[in-house]
């Protein structure tokens, strides 16, 4: 197991400032829109409730070029989650506050826009289509 | 130590949980559930969705699906070769990965998707996979080899048309075994929005001004003898001219309608519902193949519209034969 650590660059001294989550609780990584891509992890759940903690990486929209950022996000996590044991635990994959970015994070760590974000929340039933959800036949 | 599969369509934009769909998705291997083919030259592989509960009514687990366009058998593809692959690609070893593994990337200017030369890259294949002949022949945004679609286990399409609530549509239902024991659970979330309390007559048919309005068939062989029911209000009934006495009913017909008679063969006698109210029936005389229905308890409603009301009516059944789980 491997303790990944995020810092948006605010100075990591107040909540959503830094997180430091578990390879374990590693849930997806999922495009978002042409420049931003969201990385999940599961949380504590509050009340039963499935809860998770979510990075969102805004960066440049390079879809139509030299294709969405998301990808070089996921491979920098998934290798980071399986970084053991060369990182001792522990690794930095966007310490904002000290201009450290793992794997090819620091490719596209120079966009103009390239930052980090920290949320916390849960699973949404209602999507933006309406939320119906796709039924399937049993 | 884990390998984590990535998938990408021919234009990657959007996803996330505040979407329907995400255009391309890192997913842990052990969310992996199953797949299936679709035909000769079409594999469709299903994930856990663990940013989405995937339903409008309640926490109903959500899938994410990924289809592969391929070759067929003939030409070095078919079913069998692209989940072998898929086997290898979650089992590969991590030291050899880095526990990131590209299953099928299909990220790539087309005729039809332009902006750029070239991707970095290009088009990426697992390849094993690469070997069964992915099939980038359609070159819309979209509607390439790869797909990655939301999906739910529960079904929208088993009810009549009449309960189709303006608000969450149509009735949620999903089977869940329950153990190896041959139990089956049949879980029904319905909204009255929209609905008709059948013009006050007491065990008519509660439903839209047209379309049949069961719920379910119920048959035993897929559900077992049901053995217990129960329905709890989630969301007290408003609008109908103040009606919340409704009941469920079955009905051997699958035709009736708004105001059509039912008969009493209650399967819930809910009288007045109260938020959090559940009513349970051990005995529920529901026979094979019959049809439930809600159906009006008192003669208070009119033939104005439900402007609310959430019910989840769960009945238990037990397989009897060889097909027990």
């Amino acid at each position: 197991m491997i303790q990944l650590y995020f810092a948006t660059g605010g100075g990591a001294d107040s909540q959503l400032e830094s997180l430091l989550v578990s390879s374990d609780n590693l849930l997806g990584v999922f495009p978002v829109s042409t420049t931003t891509t969201d990385v999940y992890f599961r949380s504590t759940p509050i009340l039963g409730f499935p809860m998770w903690d979510r990075i969102t990486f805004t960066h440049a929209n390079t879809t139509r070029s030299t294709g969405h950022r998301c990808k070089i996000i996921a491979k920098a996590i998934a290798n980071a989650c399986n970084a053991s044991p060369h990182a001792g635990g522990f690794v930095e994959v966007v310490d904002a506050d000290n201009n450290l970015y793992f794997g090819e994070i620091i490719s596209i760590a120079s966009d103009a826009s390239f930052g980090i974000t920290i949320t916390k929340g849960h699973p949404s039933a209602n999507a933006a289509a309406g939320g119906s959800g796709g039924g399937k036949s049993l | 130590m884990k390998n984590y599969i990535y998938f990408a369509e021919n234009l990657v934009t959007t996803g996330g949980n505040t979407q329907d769909a995400d255009k391309a998705c890192m997913l842990p291997a052990d969310s992996y559930l199953g797949a299936e083919p679709v035909n000769a030259t079409t594999t469709k592989f299903i994930f856990s969705d663990p940013i989405r509960l995937g339903s409008a009514l309640g926490y109903l687990m959500p899938r994410i699906t990924v289809t592969l366009k391929h070759a067929n058998e003939a030409n070095g593809g078919g079913f069998k070769k692209v989940v072998k692959a898929f086997g290898s690609a979650i089992s590969a070893p991590v030291s050899s990965t880095g526990g990131f593994v590209v299953f099928a990337d299909e990220e790539e200017d087309n005729p039809d998707i332009s902006g750029a030369g070239t991707k970095t890259g290009g088009t990426e294949y697992y390849p094993e996979y690469l070997a069964c002949g992915p099939d980038s022949s359609t070159t819309t945004a979209g509607g390439g080899g790869v797909r990655i679609d939301r999906d739910s286990s529960y079904s929208t399409s088993l009810s009549g048309a009449g309960v189709v609530s303006g608000e969450t549509g149509s009735p949620e239902i999903s089977v869940v075994p329950i153990g190896h024991s041959g139990r089956m659970k049949v879980s029904i979330r319905f909204d009255l929005t929209d609905l008709k309390a059948a013009n006050g007559v007491a065990n008519d048919c509660v439903a839209l001004a047209a379309g049949a309005g069961y719920l379910l068939q119920w048959q035993n062989e897929r559900y077992g003898v049901p053995v217990s029911a129960r329905m709890s209000c989630l969301e007290v009934p408003a609008g109908a001219s103040d009606e919340v006495d409704l009941n469920v009913v079955s009905h051997a017909d699958d035709d009736k309608v708004f105001s059509d008679a039912l008969g009493t063969d209650y399967i819930i006698n809910g009288d007045t519902w109260t938020l959090g109210k559940t009513v349970e029936n051990l005995n529920p005389t529901l026979v094979d193949n019959e049809y439930l229905y809600i159906a009006n308890g008192t003669t208070t409603g009119d033939d104005s519209a439900f402007t609310a009301g959430k019910f989840l009516l769960e009945i238990i059944g037990i397989l009897v034969d060889s097909d027990r789980i």
